[in-house]
């Protein structure tokens, strides 16, 4: 019998030619911006979207250079943060906070998931509230309260405030945990072991693969936050920071824009190679299951 | 004699009873001191397990009761205060009772900003609950086919959440105004101005880039939903002789609706504090026609004029607004249960 070519036969194609049409949409201004971070400044004034006829790299110099956050330190004045500094302060920021964002939900998950008491209903309920319950608008409560610890503008409030457990990934640890196979674990108990050496030793290398990938997307989101480390870190401006406060500016000298191009390149160029590294374990395979093998 | 008796009796009485006493004291310093050679006994190793457990979750439950549970009680008490300064010049917060509440729902009422900013914060909503969820969810399934390209195609709709939001922002900002104005001059000979100088088209052009690199979060549950449901499902509806599009609509959608559900109820939420990344396109500039709740909300305790004293409101406009998204959450998964096709594999 031969098939009819209706709308709903042709359901997939539709999707492709969508699809497509996405593709297109999102890959155009991410090759104008390519291509306009390498053409000289004037090129650009003249005409955005041609080929450059000779590739530059003095955009990026430029930002290495000229791109700099000035903060204001109370009693010991201006300090300039250079690109390269932006650069540390990002991946100080975002390594430290990605470090407890992961581990705190992680080693929450595990005494939920492997230790039998009643305590770890209550422990689930607090991470199922408080994802679903919808709390507006504590931000000043929040400053409050980082100013009066004494913690606001200092690394170890950052990191204390990315140390809590809830949150989507605790149900991924979660699932993960109430996954593995206890025989290790108790095998590794008969023969004596702590608590800690299963805990180090066995369980956490069986995870490995979640682990990495939980901090894989917990270090992309504070590397591409601005505005967290704006409010709470601003004497230590973030890379992404200073991409916004120069989109910011009011200088409309043209050379910006190449300059703020070129340093757009440089934000996302680390984040897009930890992506292709990872992207498959990423999307599809995570549920609040833990990983699908 | 009978006293005679009665001391004995109460002497045998007593002794029996430190007796027993020391009995328990002695079974008791078993179990807590008892080291097996080599071996744990059940006692200590269950005492063990309890102080491994507590110093697992001690010190994260601390971190929770400070930066969420102390955090939200001190909201709701800042917004029952005022900052003032004193005599001796010193600022201080003094209880003034419900009057930042009485202040804001006046504004809520007669405020432009905040008419503005719920309408849009709506606007957003909706639209991005028709189309974003829609499209999410048929390139979802798409991806989860292995349709033809499925691997590009998951790497372009999860690409803007990779991004950061700035840089998509300045990105999107610049291609728009000055891109898009030389393209149509070159080609159509035409003067245009960017869609997002123009307030007309400027807020229809944030809903288009709210959606446009929307799609990460929802593609990434919807595909990981789908993954779970059992193949053999799937090859006796292919083996029916069911089409794409029957499929997709009755099959794969009943069977995920419970994620569908999650991802809209958490939505609620999202409609009150959805910044809109107006500032990240703005900075604490954006024309007020194009307010969103969220970004009202942020500006407030953001901008370079906000003072101490500016925290009480914005904290009372916050409980004010998280009064109505609670029940209002509360509602929709209600309402959502009552559809609920309750298709089980």
């Amino acid at each position: 019998m031969k098939s009819k070519l209706t709308l709903k036969s042709i359901f997939p194609l539709i999707l492709l030619i969508l699809l497509s049409l996405y593709t297109i949409s999102l890959m155009i201004p991410l090759v104008w911006t390519i291509i306009n971070s390498f053409k000289d400044k004037f090129e650009f004034a003249i005409d955005s979207f041609s080929l450059p006829t000779k590739f530059v790299f003095s955009n990026y110099l430029e930002a290495f250079t000229s791109m700099s956050v000035p903060v204001i330190k109370p009693g010991v004045g201006r300090i300039t943060y250079p690109m390269l500094a932006l650069i540390q302060n990002s991946l100080i920021y975002a390594l430290g906070c990605a470090f407890f964002g992961t581990f705190t939900p992680c080693i929450v998950a595990y005494a939920c998931a492997k230790f039998p008491y009643k305590f770890n209903k209550i422990i689930y309920a607090i991470v199922i509230f408080t994802m679903i319950f919808p709390i507006v608008g504590n931000l000043p409560s929040q400053l409050q309260l980082t100013r009066d610890l004494k913690i606001h503008d200092t690394l170890i409030g950052s990191y204390l405030m990315s140390a809590n457990f809830l949150g989507l990934y605790f149900l991924v640890f979660y699932g993960a945990f109430k996954n593995l196979a206890p025989g290790y674990a108790e095998a590794a108990m008969v023969d004596g072991a702590s608590q800690w050496t299963i805990l180090t030793k066995i369980t956490l290398p069986l995870i490995k693969p979640i682990i990495t990938i939980v901090f894989v997307l917990v270090f992309i989101g504070y590397w591409n936050d601005y505005q967290t480390p704006m409010l709470f870190l601003p004497s230590r401006p973030t890379l992404a920071y200073g991409v916004y406060y120069f989109s910011q500016s009011t200088d409309t000298a043209l050379s910006f824009v190449t300059m703020q191009l070129a340093g757009c390149m440089v934000v996302i160029i680390p984040i897009f190679l930890l992506f292709m590294v990872f992207k498959d374990k990423m999307i599809g395979n995570i549920s609040f299951g833990g990983l699908k093998e | 004699m009978n006293t005679m008796e009665k001391k004995i009796r109460f002497s045998e009485k007593w002794a029996k009873l430190k007796r027993k006493l020391k009995d328990s004291l002695y079974s008791l310093k078993i179990k807590i001191f008892k080291q097996g050679k080599g071996k744990k006994s059940l006692g200590s190793m269950a005492r063990g397990r309890l102080i491994f457990y507590i110093g697992l979750i001690s010190l994260p439950l601390l971190q929770f009761l400070i930066f969420y549970v102390y955090v939200n009680f001190n909201s709701i008490l800042l917004a029952f205060k005022e900052y003032t300064i004193t005599d001796t010049g010193q600022g201080t917060y003094i209880w003034v009772g419900f009057k930042n509440f009485t202040n804001f729902i006046q504004d809520l009422f007669n405020s432009q900003v905040l008419k503005y900013a719920v309408k849009n914060s709506m606007t957003l909503f909706l639209i991005n609950m028709i189309f974003g969820v829609t499209l999410a969810l048929m390139f979802s399934y798409y991806i989860f086919k292995k349709f033809p390209l499925s691997n590009t195609f998951k790497v372009m709709l999860f690409l803007p959440s990779i991004i950061s939001s700035i840089v998509m922002v300045i990105m999107f900002k610049y291609f728009v105004e000055s891109g898009v104005p030389s393209f149509f001059g070159k080609v159509f000979g035409k003067e245009v101005m960017g869609p997002l100088s123009k307030s007309s088209t400027a807020f229809i052009t944030i809903v288009f880039y709210n959606i446009w690199t929307g799609f990460g979060t929802g593609v990434l549950m919807y595909t990981g939903a789908m993954s779970r449901i059992p193949k053999t499902v799937i090859e006796a509806a292919e083996i029916d002789g069911v089409n794409q599009f029957q499929m997709f609509f009755k099959i794969i959608l009943p069977l995920i609706y419970p994620t569908i559900c999650t991802f809209l109820v958490v939505g609620i939420a999202n409609l009150f504090m959805n910044q809109a990344a107006l500032y990240s396109f703005f900075g604490t500039q954006a024309d007020i026609q194009h307010y969103t709740i969220g970004y009202f909300l942020f500006q407030k305790v953001v901008s370079d004029s906000t003072k101490l004293a500016d925290y009480p409101y914005a904290a009372a406009a916050g409980i004010i607004f998280t009064l109505i998204a609670a029940p209002l959450t509360l509602l929709v998964k209600r309402f959502l249960d009552k559809f609920d096709p309750k298709a089980e594999y």
